[in-house]
């Protein structure tokens, strides 16, 4: 989402780098001084607290920020941005709009969060229609859970932890305390300190990060929820089913590694009690979100997390054919490409894959991969899985008109026409008013075509 | 170096002020657009992207309010203009989409595959679109089949408008850059049929500064609209080639049969 930058929205993932400016050779960062506020404890001292007494510490959550009051354009660039961007949200219909799933995100957001000492914050808690795992936090107290993180999360007490990191990101006008320190040391960029200022800016941003981690589990915790979900959220934010994410230095990023953050905050909540988890009701109301978003990953061409996240929820609903069913739209969707290990990548195998989705369309990918031996023997592979998961629901229940359809798609990859046009007419008569009816029928005028020829010749 | 930039931005603005309009913007169309077959009668034309950036001294700024502003009255303009053609323009609005939860999910996913489609079409070239290259596949066909239309545009405005400070160091040449694409996504084929842009960063006065585009943001985006789709075809509803569902599977039907 271009632009967020401008008014300080803190995010999970973190892929925006233009934020923060602190060039001071060897200084150690003062957050309190830089905006004003008094901070009852510097931000290693509090890490320090939380792993010894972080019970205390979360149930007075909100004593650890005082209050800020803004001044001069703040109100402006901050909150009135904040605002304008929940505009753009609703004007571009990303608001995900599932009463269940609202609700309980704002049940676990309102448990957590702690009263607002600043007039412009009100915590508000709302879901993007996007697949991408992440969330963020805008300086007024929204914050924004994407639904492809709310797929992902397997119980409240990680939605808990979630939110717990965002809420301090708020709590700690982490936003403000960006803007105001870009401001501050503005001339010092103008002035040719751009290297240095860049990358204290960066350090600077993952500090804050860090510290929202540190706190997210004391809240969690405060709440009654199980602060061991923490480590948990990192685990997942490491997954990289489709090998694109090519590993970056560090110093270059805004957000600490997904593997160290892990490791920290797994170190911080070791010796704490558990707490709820609650994942029967999550595992409810998540279900149709689930759905969605891998059929989201299907579409969007994201094949291997697609496969991923429908064996997790196979394991989880098994009676629901519905995700068998997406298991075999994945490997379909799969196609000639072979399956492959993570760790097995190098950064360079990251990197040309992330290029090739920029230069090559689906189709040109598809049809280089096909022109080689290993492709199309993937191919052959994966379009057997595809083939026999349709088959197993169809033996399950003849009437699931999906299976009929993905069936007639494989059917119809593999050189079958006549087949795979009688698979394609069963799911029609299966599924007269389906939606997707004139693709259907566009393929069967495909398949008419081949039909055709093959009789005149 | 900055002094011949600027020299040279200064005789590509002369060049592009003694150029129409219409002149620099370029169409890439199918064959078979061109010649009608695919030349939809009716669209629906999703809401308008536009993304305006400030260019200040130092910084850029997202001006994401006048952006919401200058979409509206981009969406309008395109509309007009492709009325003016001959096509029957369906303005799908924000508050529709949003008020439906099927279509909803259907617009995102279109509007996520044009994404990743543009991306493809930016990092290589425009022209391949008459070689059919850029397919947008059943989501497509599906918008395209749930609003009843033969095809879908989507509209895209990026917007570079430098604050005063920077007009006068870049030697008053620094009004606003734009960018704009409109693309013709057949609901049948799903392909991009045809892809309007005006690829090239307009500055000066030629198209209007950032002050005038605020002033009188519905005459600015009047003439980007009328500039970018200078050369689209009208609509030719006698020549476009049509085939009912019933045709096709009585067809199947009988040769299964056989």
């Amino acid at each position: 989402m271009a632009g967020k930058g401008d008014c300080k929205a803190a995010n999970f993932l973190g892929s925006d780098a233009t934020q923060v400016t602190l060039p001071r050779r060897g200084e150690r960062l003062d957050y309190a001084a830089m905006i004003g506020a008094r901070h009852r404890r510097s931000r290693r001292a509090a890490a320090s607290l939380l792993i010894a007494s972080l019970a205390a510490a979360a149930a007075n959550a909100d004593g650890v920020y005082d209050a800020v009051p803004l001044r001069g354009k703040e109100p402006h660039d901050l909150i009135e941005t904040a605002d304008q961007f929940h505009e753009q949200f609703e004007r571009r219909s990303l608001l995900h709009a599932d009463e269940a799933v609202l609700d309980l995100v704002r049940r676990v957001g309102e448990r957590i969060a702690p009263p607002p000492l600043d007039d412009y914050v009100d915590y508000r808690f709302y879901v993007l229609r996007d697949p991408s795992p992440n969330a963020f936090a805008m300086p007024n107290g929204r914050i924004y859970v994407h639904t492809g993180m709310l797929a992902r999360l397997a119980d409240e007490a990680q939605l808990a932890g979630l939110l717990g990191h965002e809420v301090n990101h708020v709590a700690g006008h982490h936003g403000l305390l960006q803007y105001r320190i870009t401001a501050k040391k503005i001339l010092i960029d103008i002035f040719g300190g751009s290297l240095a200022s860049v990358l204290t800016q960066l350090r600077f941003s993952r500090e804050l990060e860090q510290e929202a981690d540190d706190r997210a589990a004391a809240l969690a915790q405060a709440a009654g929820y199980d602060p061991h979900a923490l480590p948990e959220l990192f685990d997942i934010l490491a997954e990289d089913f489709e090998g694109l994410r090519p590993r970056i230095a560090t110093i270059w990023t805004t957000h600490p590694d997904p593997e160290d953050r892990a490791a920290k905050s797994r170190a911080l909540v070791a010796e704490l009690p558990s707490g709820e988890r609650r994942a029967a009701e999550y595992d409810a109301v998540m279900y149709p979100l689930r759905a969605m978003t891998v059929r989201d990953y299907i579409q969007d061409d994201f094949p291997y997390t697609a496969i991923a996240l429908a064996q997790t929820y196979i394991e989880k609903y098994p009676d629901a054919l519905e995700f068998r069913q997406l298991l075999g739209d994945a490997w379909q969707k799969l196609g000639p490409r072979s399956e492959f290990l993570p760790e097995d990548l190098t950064n360079r195998d990251r990197r040309r894959n992330l290029r090739q989705r920029v230069l090559k369309t689906r189709t040109e990918r598809t049809e280089a991969l096909l022109a080689t031996e290993e492709g199309r023997e993937a191919f052959a592979a994966n379009m057997g899985r595809a083939r026999s998961a349709y088959e197993e629901i169809i033996a399950l229940d003849p009437e699931y008109a999906p299976a009929h359809r993905g069936r007639g798609e494989v059917l119809e990859a593999l050189g079958e026409p006549r087949e795979a046009a009688r698979a394609y007419l069963e799911y029609l008569r299966l599924a007269p008013e389906a939606t997707d009816r004139p693709v259907i029928v566009a393929r069967l005028a495909a398949l008419r075509d081949v039909l055709q020829r093959g009789e005149v010749q | 170096m900055r002094g011949i930039r600027n020299v040279a931005a200064a005789a590509l603005g002369a060049l592009l002020a003694l150029a129409a309009g219409s002149a620099l913007a370029e169409l890439h169309a199918t064959k078979e657009f061109e010649q009608g077959a695919t030349r939809p009668v009716s669209i629906a034309l999703l809401p308008a992207h536009v993304e305006l950036v400030k260019q200040r001294m130092i910084r850029r700024e997202a001006e994401v309010d006048e952006a919401g502003e200058l979409e509206a009255h981009l969406g309008a303009a395109v509309a007009a203009e492709l009325a003016t053609r001959g096509y029957q323009v369906r303005r799908l609005e924000a508050a529709d989409i949003s008020a439906d939860p099927e279509l909803q999910e259907l617009v995102l996913d279109a509007e996520r595959r044009y994404n990743e489609l543009l991306t493809n079409i930016m990092a290589k070239l425009r022209k391949q679109v008459t070689s059919r290259r850029y397919n947008a596949g059943d989501e497509m066909r599906l918008l395209a089949s749930k609003l009843g239309v033969d095809a879908i545009a989507f509209v895209r405005m990026d917007v570079i408008a430098a604050a005063k400070g920077v007009q006068i160091m870049n030697m008053g040449m620094g009004g606003a850059q734009t960018m704009m694409a409109v693309s013709l996504i057949d609901g049948r084929t799903a392909d991009i049929e045809a892809y309007l842009t005006l690829p090239i960063l307009r500055r000066g006065k030629m198209f209007g500064g950032y002050d005038d585009i605020m002033n009188d943001p519905d005459e600015e985006m009047a003439r980007f609209a009328a500039a970018t789709l200078g050369d689209l075809p009208d609509a030719a509803p006698a020549l476009r080639i049509e085939q009912s569902d019933d045709d096709v599977l009585e067809d199947l039907e009988s040769l299964l049969q056989e």
